[in-house]
């Protein structure tokens, strides 16, 4: 059982990292992600608390939940931003889309004879 | 090229300490263009400066941007890397916690800090309870008298919810235990706790958030708790909904990690960090 519960740890550290990263890469679009500041920083930090296999240590579980709510920072931060700048962002409507948003279409001028 | 430091005012236009017509005024000018390439962090005394490009990072009030604590620094670093076009205040949660701290504008102390964060006791959402429809009033039984048997155990305190208008009555017993405890907390982690506490709309929620009993994401949906019961019901409305849910997994997050790090006991020496410019 402690083995079960140590590789759900497992997995779950690898999936927020895995996470994290991902979130990175949005963050810091022209180059590599190894070259944002954040991710050395967390590399760092893995790093040094790797889990062994006689004792999960409290260290570990701390960085394992700051590394959930920063994953959680990171992408919200960023939805936000994408909902804004979708919703919000974008300036009064034309008239085409106003009627379309009301399901109506702009009456069509008819040729001149 | 004179290498002189520059002041940038990180958050003129979304700081805390104008007015709210100012605010909006503000919010509508012209967003800032990006108009740095790099952003690095140095270390000074023991405390870390942020740096765009060669300039340094200042707050509203022009002070100089300086954190005691790594992470945040780095994760205050970040949001400047983060800004591609333009630069949005209104979405770097974390630098402007650090400014609020820095400037501190209300020019409180942490006793006024405090008696703040405790007065939103009286309308704090857990204990605010509705009876219709009995469907909501059910939920919010099973999903909020955990937190309050949490929180009544974990502080020795007595706190009753009510479904009175006037809200519950708190025993001035149980705010003098909180309030001995918040004083633990230094300045910085002050502003973390009141911006959580704003942000949730409550003070049981954000001691159970602290205390890692929850995580952000539930931490939000019962404060949310009605609105999702609405959401379930009626539908979802992205561009009301989702924008109500990401600000507030933002901003919880943001304050929930800024208290985390500036309530810490530091007892090890590291040596230069990777990143050092």
């Amino acid at each position: 059982m402690l083995v079960q519960s140590k590789m759900a740890t497992s997995m779950e550290r690898l999936r927020v990292l895995r996470g994290l990263i991902r979130e990175l890469r949005h963050v810091h679009k022209k180059g590599p992600v190894k070259e944002t500041i954040a991710y050395n920083y967390l590399m760092e930090q893995y790093r040094k608390h790797q889990v062994t296999d006689q004792r999960v240590c409290r260290a570990h579980q701390e960085l394992q939940r700051n590394a959930e709510t920063y994953l959680c920072l990171l992408t919200s931060t960023r939805l936000q931003q994408a909902l804004h700048d979708e919703y919000y962002g974008k300036g009064e409507k034309t008239t085409e889309e106003t009627a379309k948003m009301l399901g109506f279409e702009l009456p069509q001028n008819p040729p001149d004879k | 090229m004179a290498t002189g430091v520059f002041s940038v005012h990180a958050g003129r236009f979304l700081g805390r300490i104008f007015s709210p017509m100012q605010t909006i005024e503000r919010q509508m000018a012209a967003a800032r263009k990006r108009f740095y390439k790099n952003v690095s962090i140095s270390q000074a005394n023991g405390m870390y400066e942020i740096n765009l490009d060669r300039r340094k990072l200042k707050t509203p009030m022009s002070r100089l941007f300086s954190v005691p604590s790594e992470p945040i620094a780095i994760a205050v670093a970040t949001e400047w890397e983060a800004q591609h076009k333009e630069i949005k205040m209104s979405h770097m949660h974390m630098t402007q916690l650090c400014n609020t701290a820095i400037d501190n504008p209300g020019r409180k102390t942490p006793q006024q800090i405090v008696d703040d964060i405790l007065s939103f006791l009286d309308t704090d959402t857990i204990c605010y309870r509705e009876e219709s429809p009995v469907e909501l009033a059910e939920l919010e039984e099973r999903e909020w008298e955990p937190l309050l048997d949490w929180v009544r155990q974990r502080y020795d305190i007595q706190l009753q919810s009510s479904t009175s208008i006037h809200g519950p009555t708190i025993p001035k017993a149980t705010k003098s235990t909180l309030k001995n405890h918040l004083l633990y907390y230094n300045h910085w982690s002050l502003v973390g706790v009141t911006n959580l506490v704003e942000t949730l709309k409550s003070v049981v929620l954000s001691l159970a958030l602290m205390d890692k009993h929850l995580t952000v994401e539930k931490a939000v949906a019962l404060a949310r708790l009605e609105t999702e019961f609405q959401i379930l019901k009626w539908g979802n409305v992205e561009w009301a909904h989702d924008v109500e849910l990401t600000d507030l997994r933002a901003r919880a997050a943001a304050s929930a990690l800024f208290i985390h790090y500036n309530s810490e006991r530091v007892t090890t020496k590291e040596k230069a960090p990777s990143w050092s410019a």
